[in-house]
C-alpha cells in the first residue's frame, strides 16, 4: 500500500513544496493537504467518532492555523483511540519555547522550527519519517 | 482629607500627651514627698488623697482627650483646676512654710502652654499666683489652720512677700513657656499643612503615574503583538520564496542555463538575507519579551558554549578564536549570553578571511565588569561607530571590505538594547585597516540581593 502523509498548513505554497519533497522522498507517496485544523480533523476523524478513522503514515502540522493552534488539534486527534499513536511533526515559524512545550504536552511527536531552505526541510522530513513512521 | 494623619499631630494628641505627662509628673512628685517626709515632716494622708485626685483627673482627661482636646479654653481650664488643686496640696503639706514647693505650679503653666494660646498661659500663671496669695491670707488669718509637722514658722509678712515673689515668678515663667509653646504649635501647624499638601500632591502624582504605567504597558503589549504578527506574516512568504527558489534551483532545466541559475542564486541570496533579518528581529522580540531575575554568573562557560557552536564555521574560513581571562558578571544570563553570541558572530563575520583571529577577554574593575571581543578584520571608519548599533545600521558596501558578507543589521542593535537595559555601555574601538574591538562595560551592584557571592566587604 502506498504511504499516505497529511500536511496541514495555511500556506498553499508551503503545502506545494512539502508535497513535492515528500513525493520525491519515497516513491508512491500520496500527500493529502489541509489548510485549516477543521479540514484536517474532517479528513482524519471523518463524520463520526466510531473508530473508522483515516490513518496516514504521519502528519506534518503547522503550529499556527487560522482556526486553531497545534495543541488544540492534537488534543482532539489524540482523543481518538485509532489516532492516539499517529506520529505528528509540528513545525513552527516562531519557535517560542512555550509553543514547543504546549505542542509536546498535547502529544506532538516532535517540534521543529520550520526550515526556510529546501535542503533543510527535506532533511527534517526524511529524518522524521525514518524515525517515527517506518 | 484623611483625618488620621491630622490627628497624629493635632490638638487631641497634644491634650493626651499633656495629661499623661501630668500623671507621671504628679506621681513622681508625690513619691519624692513621701521619700523626704521623715525629714520635712509632711503629713502624707491628705496630700496623698489630693495627689490621687489629680492623677485620676489626668487619667480621665487622657482617656477623653478626643472629646475636649479641640476645646478653645482647654489650656486655661486645665491650668486653673491644677493651680487650685496644687495650692490645696501645698496647704496639706504645710502651706507657705514649705513655700519652696510652689515650683510644682510651673507644671500647670507649662501644660497650659502645651494646650492653649499665650493669653491662657498668663491666665494660669496669675490664677496660680492668686491662689498662693489667698493661701498666705488664709493661713495668716487662721481661716485655714496650718498643717504638717511644724519645722519652722513663717510670719504673715514673710508669707505675703513669698506669695508676691512667687506670683511674679509665675508670670516670668509663663512668658518663657508661652513663647516656647507658641513656637512649637506654629511649627507643628506648618508641618501639618506641609504634610497634608505633600500627601495630596503625592497621591495625585501616584495616580497619574499608575495611569501612565498602565497605558505604557498596554501600548507595549499592543506593539509586541503587532510586531510579532508583522514579523510572522512577512516570514511566511519569504520562507516560501526561498523554498520554491531552492526547488527550482535543483531542477535539471535550471542547471543547464547558467544565466538563469545566476539570477536564481541572486534571488535566493536576497531572500535569504531578508530571512536572516526577520529571524534576528524575531529573536530580538522574543528576547526582549522574556524576563529573568538578574544574578551573578561566570562568563567563561557561556563564551565556551557559544564558541563551540561557531568554531566549525570559523575554522572553515581559516580562522581561530582565543579566549582570555573572563570575569564573573551580574545580569540576565540569557540576554547577556545573546550579547556575547552576537558580538562573536559579528567578529567572525568580519574577521580577516583566511587568517581570521577573534579574541575574547575581560577584567573585573573596582565598580564594573568589562569584556571585549576583538577581530582582525577590515575595521570600521569612525563615522560609522554610532550607526552600527542602530537597528539595520550597517557600514555601506562601498566602505566595507570587498569580501565582507555583511550582517542583518540587527545583532549589534540587540547588543546595545540589552546592555543599556543592564545600565551598561557598549562601544567600538576601530579604524579602517586596524580591526575592531567591541567593548562592554557593566556596573556591579554594591549592596542588597546583588552582592557578589564570595567577595567580602574588603573587596
Amino acid at each position: 500500500m502506498n504511504p499516505l502523509v497529511l500536511v496541514v498548513d495555511d500556506s498553499v505554497e508551503f503545502l506545494d513544496v512539502a508535497r513535492r519533497l515528500l513525493e520525491a522522498a519515497r516513491p508512491g507517496t500520496s500527500v493529502h493537504t489541509a489548510q485549516t485544523g477543521a479540514a484536517a480533523l474532517a479528513f482524519l476523524v471523518g463524520e463520526a467518532s466510531n473508530g473508522t478513522c483515516t490513518r496516514p503514515r504521519f502528519v506534518v502540522l503547522d503550529f499556527r492555523l487560522p482556526d486553531m493552534n497545534a495543541p488544540e488539534l492534537l488534543a482532539r486527534l489524540r482523543a481518538e483511540p485509532a489516532l492516539a499513536t499517529l506520529p505528528v511533526l509540528v513545525l513552527s515559524q516562531a519557535g517560542w519555547p512555550e509553543d514547543a512545550r504546549a505542542a509536546l504536552a498535547a502529544g506532538a511527536s516532535a517540534f521543529v522550527v520550520k526550515p526556510s531552505r529546501a535542503g533543510a526541510l527535506r532533511r527534517v522530513l526524511d529524518d522524521f519519517w525514518s524515525r517515527h513512521a517506518d | 482629607m484623611a483625618r488620621t494623619e491630622h490627628d497624629a499631630l493635632g490638638p487631641e494628641a497634644a491634650a493626651r500627651r499633656a495629661t499623661l505627662l501630668g500623671v507621671s509628673g504628679i506621681a513622681t512628685y508625690v513619691f519624692c514627698l513621701w521619700l523626704t517626709s521623715p525629714w520635712l515632716g509632711f503629713s502624707m494622708g491628705e496630700a496623698g488623697r489630693i495627689a490621687g485626685l489629680i492623677v485620676a483627673i489626668n487619667v480621665a482627661l487622657a482617656v477623653l482627650a478626643p472629646r475636649w482636646g479641640r476645646w478653645r479654653f482647654a489650656g486655661a481650664a486645665y491650668g486653673t483646676v491644677h493651680a487650685l488643686l496644687l495650692t490645696l496640696l501645698l496647704h496639706a503639706l504645710g502651706g507657705l512654710r514649705v513655700a519652696f514647693l510652689v515650683f510644682v505650679h510651673l507644671f500647670p503653666i507649662f501644660h497650659t502652654a502645651m494646650l492653649g494660646p499665650t493669653a491662657q498661659v498668663f491666665f494660669t500663671a496669675n490664677v496660680s499666683g492668686l491662689a498662693i496669695l489667698l493661701l498666705a491670707l488664709a493661713e495668716s488669718t487662721g481661716v485655714l489652720p496650718t498643717r504638717g509637722t511644724l519645722l519652722w514658722s513663717v510670719s504673715p509678712a514673710q508669707a505675703f512677700a513669698m506669695a508676691g515673689v512667687t506670683w511674679a515668678g509665675f508670670n516670668f515663667f509663663a512668658l518663657y513657656a508661652s513663647s516656647y509653646g507658641e513656637e512649637l504649635r506654629r511649627s507643628a501647624r506648618t508641618l501639618q499643612d506641609e504634610v497634608a499638601a505633600r500627601t495630596t500632591a503625592l497621591r495625585a502624582a501616584n495616580t497619574e503615574l499608575e495611569a501612565k504605567a498602565h497605558a505604557l504597558e498596554a501600548a507595549q503589549d499592543e506593539l509586541r503583538t503587532l510586531l510579532y504578527a508583522v514579523t510572522h506574516d512577512i516570514k511566511n512568504p519569504v520562507n516560501s520564496i526561498l523554498l520554491i527558489a531552492d526547488l527550482l534551483r535543483e531542477s535539471p532545466d535550471v542547471e543547464r542555463e547558467p544565466a538563469v541559475r545566476e539570477e536564481l542564486d541572486r534571488i535566493i541570496r536576497l531572500a535569504g538575507g531578508t530571512e536572516d533579518m526577520i529571524r534576528d528581529l524575531f529573536e530580538f522580540f522574543q528576547l526582549m519579551a522574556s524576563k529573568e531575575p538578574p544574578d551573578w554568573f561566570e562568563l567563561r562557560p557561556v563564551v565556551d558554549e557559544i564558541v563551540e557552536t561557531i568554531r566549525p564555521q570559523l575554522e572553515a574560513r581559516g580562522g581561530v578564536v582565543e579566549i582570555g581571562e573572563l570575569p564573573r558578571v551580574f545580569g540576565e544570563r540569557r540576554k547577556l549570553g545573546r550579547v556575547v553570541a552576537n558580538l562573536l558572530a559579528n567578529a567572525m563575520q568580519h574577521a580577516a578571511p583566511g587568517r581570521g583571529r577573534v579574541v575574547v577577554s575581560g577584567a573585573r574593575e573596582p565598580q564594573r565588569v568589562h569584556f571585549a571581543v576583538a577581530d582582525n578584520g577590515h575595521g570600521i571608519a569612525p563615522r560609522y561607530h554610532a550607526g552600527i548599533f542602530e537597528l539595520f545600521g550597517r557600514v555601506p558596501r562601498e566602505d566595507a571590505a570587498s569580501d565582507d558578507r555583511g550582517g542583518s543589521g540587527v545583532g549589534l542593535a540587540v547588543v546595545r538594547r540589552i546592555i543599556e537595559a543592564h545600565h551598561g555601555q557598549v562601544w567600538v574601538e576601530s579604524d579602517v585597516g586596524r580591526g575592531s574591538v567591541f567593548h562592554v562595560s557593566l556596573p556591579v551592584p554594591s549592596h542588597g540581593a546583588g552582592r557578589e557571592p564570595g567577595r567580602g566587604l574588603a573587596a
